[in-house]
């Protein structure tokens, strides 16, 4: 058979293009939409705020009770992605449940799911995991949506470095909002399960944002991470259950190479 | 709310303590997708709908869909597949839901048969399974594999595609040139 000469079909193709103000048109219609975007996140935080304070006239002078949890899919549907809320319900989750006492706050890690395609805000053929996290004050004052996230949280991956490795270089976003005053997080990575074979655990702390050397401790020769010891914000660390089966260290070694890492033949990061 | 700059992203913390990473929505961000993509979309758009109209319409689709999904891109291949796969796949339900009425349909029909004898007008009247592989492959330069991945279908089909769609180029445009 003969061969298709691709400066031919180019050719022909290249006299097919949009009307020559489309870009013009187009770049103005997606600053209206952001815009709108923008005023409509706006309009959701009044709403939000409204029902805060509604709950604290509710709660005012009376004993602030233990409120059961959201469930993972119940948090997921309130952000508006029920893909992930079924995600959640699936076989693949794994439901946790674990509360810890980290400085005045109560952080219960609640489940994880990972996977393709769970979500309806993701590209569809990369793998995330899904953390879902509640924080609450131990004391049982609601939280407010105005105090911000009250603690950080981030997934730490023994063998690299916390500097390195972390919420940034691994995070594809996260949601939070706050029910019956706790605050309810949804965090997206990309998938934790690639590193199944080193410990991946969840941390919280507090500080500053960018889990550094003056919170976390990294060996070199082990790889272990601990929190500092003179470190005297909080702590609260989670092991999260990954499917060691679902390990794969080239997709590691790939995944933190485009992140810009430069890594030995060990797999280990090389810093300057 | 706070913004840091975090490597490449920005790191965007609202009061509500949602945040994300990225620079996404910017004006910057907006140019330099339009001003990018715009004419590839709009090319792969037509292969499907065979409309200008149409076309357009797909490629805002797909701006607004990325601006508001927002999904994180390994890099600039990664984003660029992203796009693709979600144009074919806007081109492929527009055309499903417009219901078009026979007359419109035929403007589109006349536009190409009035160079009947061209490449352009062969391909668009291939069956869109073969005209869309084949663009990808002669057009945008995308090996088969990364076909495959864009489209969601095994190589092999990718291959059979183009195979098949080349076959019935070569039988309408004998003579013509196009081929070696």
């Amino acid at each position: 058979m003969g061969i298709l000469i691709r400066s031919q079909y180019r050719n022909e193709f290249d006299g097919l293009s949009p009307r020559r103000d489309f870009e013009e048109d187009t770049i103005r219609l997606l600053r209206v939409h952001q815009a709108e975007r923008n005023s409509m996140k706006n309009k959701k935080l009044i709403t939000v705020l409204v029902s805060v304070i509604l709950a604290v006239v509710l709660l005012a002078g009376t004993v602030y009770a233990a409120v059961k949890l959201l469930t993972p899919s119940q948090v997921a549907e309130n952000i508006g992605d029920p893909q992930l809320a079924a995600a959640f319900e699936s076989d693949d989750a794994f439901i946790i449940n674990d509360t810890k006492q980290a400085g005045d706050y109560n952080v219960t890690l609640m489940g994880i799911v990972s996977g393709k395609n769970i979500s309806g805000m993701d590209s569809i053929d990369t793998d995330y995991s899904y953390v879902c996290v509640a924080i609450e004050r131990i004391d049982g004052t609601p939280l407010d949506v105005l105090d911000g996230i009250p603690i950080n949280i981030t997934p730490l991956v023994s063998g690299y470095q916390p500097w390195c490795v972390n919420l940034f270089s691994l995070s594809n976003g996260a949601h939070g909002h706050v029910n019956d005053g706790i605050y309810y997080m949804l965090y997206g990575f990309e998938t934790l399960e690639m590193f199944a074979d080193h410990e991946v655990a969840l941390y919280a702390y507090s500080g500053r944002i960018a889990p550094g050397s003056d919170i976390f401790s990294f060996d070199e020769e082990s790889g272990a991470i601990d929190y500092q010891s003179d470190y005297t914000g909080v702590r609260a660390k989670f092991d999260l259950p990954l499917d060691a089966s679902k390990a794969d260290p080239e997709a590691a070694r790939q995944h933190l190479e485009a992140s810009g890492f430069v890594l030995d033949e060990n797999g280990r990061l090389i810093l300057e | 709310m706070i913004t840091k700059n975090i490597g490449f992203y920005n790191c965007v913390i609202s009061e509500r303590g949602l945040f994300h990473l990225n620079s996404y929505g910017t004006d910057e961000h907006i140019s330099r997708i339009v001003t990018e993509y715009s004419k590839m979309l709009f090319r792969i758009a037509f292969t499907v709908l065979h409309n200008g109209a149409d076309a357009e319409d797909a490629v805002q689709d797909v701006f607004i869909r990325l601006i508001d999904r927002q999904p994180v891109f390994r890099d600039s291949e990664h984003e660029k597949a992203w796009l693709i796969r979600v144009t074919v796949n806007t081109s492929r339900n527009i055309r499903k839901k417009n219901a078009r009425s026979e007359s419109e349909r035929e403007i589109g029909v006349q536009i190409a048969r009035s160079d009947a004898e061209s490449l352009l007008s062969a391909v668009l009247e291939l069956p869109e399974k073969y005209s869309t592989v084949l663009h990808l492959y002669y057009y945008e330069d995308l090996p088969i594999r990364d076909i495959a991945s864009i489209l969601r279908l095994p190589a092999a089909t990718v291959g059979t595609r183009l195979a098949r769609g080349r076959a019935v180029l070569k039988e309408k445009l004998k003579g013509d040139g196009y081929f070696d």
